[in-house]
């Protein structure tokens, strides 16, 4: 299934590369985007994006995007990716999405369409283009959230999409439905059974349904997100002791997004929660077959002139919200306890000089480890609780 | 002297930064809602009713002849409708403004490309090849 789904979209994409180049903008909407960025982390306990306790220059993201209407109604559109990100990410380019969009109703009232493809997954305020730096509030998403150690599963699905907004006086309702295949790779594995275990995730599927009220004015926007996602483990013999044998993750997330809008601040806080069903894999995971996962932050954002901009946030994570200290982990799994939670104080500055350039410092200072990548931290009993971490980058649009 | 000044100076300062909405003249509709209008300008609607495509025109993000615009007739914050873009063109979900140098560009785009829409200074001459249309 997974792999018919890749075919299709590799042969958009190439009919997206392979359009003449010889129509003019302005008779025919067509155009190509992209972005570059550099990051550079520095830690002083416990590494996040590469080895960033000496400093690390492994955080990269490249995108190029295009989009053409290939009839009045019908848009088609895709964006390849490549993310270097410490252990986490290879760089290697993936697509990001690749899809055809049908808008089957456009009226003064709103309208209707209908995406099939690869669709990013509408998660939040800022999943869909969690990987452009200048549609993010920060350089490092609030992890709590948008956790960058579990990122396929989160990126994009393959399947269709339904979406509709309706205008209002008073404002707008937008709604979007995604019915596919979420993407998941080894990374889904570290995160949801900690380890690269014998076995892995062959097939997934899941939805998730979006719902956005926003002022007319866009000062006021709040949005509820509820999904569902099945991921199938199959190992092949017999699982060693403790290890997960054939089953179903079976997770379920549902979020609300809230922010204010000012001239000069905005405010924006989002609650996260994540049931996580893994009973019927068997193993250690059999112990504790349910896990509720808890997640918030609140940001407050000044923008002193329209260049420069600042940001304080608060962002926590639970793991399980029946052992927020962890010791109940610690008791049964022998694991820190400190790897159960995370609570991080984030200050940070951007400076956009003109539309093409972005730059963001970041200061983080971090209790708890929960939402720090295995593959970077291989020994977790070497983790530090309490730890700083100075984050800098720059981005180009094209 | 000072009063008549000052009286000269108040008459004027409503034209001061107003704008209006100009359309190619294959578009059918002679008046729009706001919100409608802040949909086309925020690229979510791509099409018109009678089903021509719809092509946004705007002057660079940063000029305050398109700030203002953004603030007196789509009454959002500016920096608010540059997120709205960015995040649409980067998640595969529309198009982006096309932007021109100046104002006599922006009149000659309009007039010539059908479903075109964009914004001109009141005080501006020169429009007879495009249509205004109202808000309300």
């Amino acid at each position: 299934m997974l792999k018919r789904y890749k075919s299709i979209n590799v042969s958009l994409l190439l009919l997206l590369l392979n359009m003449p180049l010889v129509v003019s903008a302005d008779d025919m909407d067509w155009e190509f985007n992209g972005f570059i960025t550099q990051g550079y982390i520095w830690t002083d306990d416990n590494n996040f994006y590469g080895p960033s306790q000496s400093g690390s220059w492994d955080f990269r993201e490249l995108g190029i995007n295009s989009a053409v209407r290939i009839h009045d109604q019908l848009m088609l559109t895709g964006q390849l990716m490549s993310r270097k990100a410490g252990a986490v990410d290879d760089g290697a380019p993936s697509v990001d999405y690749a899809l055809l969009d049908y808008r089957f109703v456009e009226k003064q009232w709103g309208h209707m369409g209908v995406k099939l493809g690869r669709i990013k997954n509408p998660f939040g305020f800022y999943n869909a283009t969690r990987d452009v730096a200048f549609t993010r509030p920060s350089m490092i998403l609030p992890q709590s959230l948008y956790f960058d150690k579990a990122r396929n599963l989160e990126l994009s699905s393959d399947g269709g999409m339904l979406y509709g907004v309706a205008l209002f006086d008073s404002g707008r309702i937008k709604s979007e439905l995604v019915v596919g295949e979420p993407r998941k790779d080894v990374n889904v594995e570290y995160a949801y059974l900690n380890r690269d275990w014998p076995g892995s995730f062959e097939g997934s599927e899941g939805y998730l349904w979006r719902t956005e009220y926003s002022s007319n004015d866009y000062s006021f926007i709040a949005a509820a997100t509820f999904g569902n996602f099945k991921l199938d483990f199959e190992v092949l013999g017999t699982p060693a002791p403790g290890a997960p044998g054939n089953g179903v993750v079976d997770i379920d997330v549902s979020a609300l997004s809230l922010q204010y809008n000012f001239d000069r601040w905005s405010i924006t806080g989002e609650y996260f929660r994540q049931d996580i069903s893994w009973g019927s894999l068997g193993g250690v995971y059999g112990l504790d077959p349910e896990n509720e996962s808890e997640s918030f932050y609140l940001q407050v954002e000044h923008r002193l002139t329209p260049e420069v901009s600042m940001f304080l946030r608060r962002d926590i994570l639970y793991i399980d919200i029946d052992d927020r200290d962890g010791l109940k982990a610690q008791a049964l799994f022998g694991r820190p306890a400190n790897t159960q939670y995370a609570r991080d104080w984030t200050l940070g500055v951007g400076w956009e000089p003109n539309r093409d350039w972005l730059f963001r410092a970041e200061w983080h200072k971090v209790k708890g480890t929960a939402w720090l990548a295995v593959q970077d931290n291989p020994d977790e009993s070497q983790s530090a609780e309490n730890w700083n971490m100075l984050s800098l980058q720059a981005t180009y649009r094209f | 002297m000072i009063r008549f000044l000052v009286l000269l100076l108040l008459l004027m300062l409503p034209r001061i930064g107003l704008s209006e909405v100009i359309v190619n003249t294959s578009v059918s509709l002679d008046n729009v809602n706001r919100q409608y209008l802040l949909s086309i300008f925020s690229m979510q609607t791509r099409v018109w009713p009678d089903g021509q495509p719809i092509r946004v025109y705007i002057l660079p993000p940063n000029q305050p002849e398109h700030r203002s615009f953004v603030k007196n007739e789509l009454k959002v914050f500016p920096y608010k409708l540059v997120k709205i873009w960015d995040r649409s063109v980067f998640s595969g979900s529309g198009f982006s403004p096309k932007v021109v140098g100046s104002i006599d560009e922006m009149l000659t785009k309009i007039a010539k490309h059908k479903g075109a829409i964009g914004y001109v200074m009141t005080d501006i001459e020169g429009g007879q090849d495009v249509k205004t249309l109202q808000v309300y």
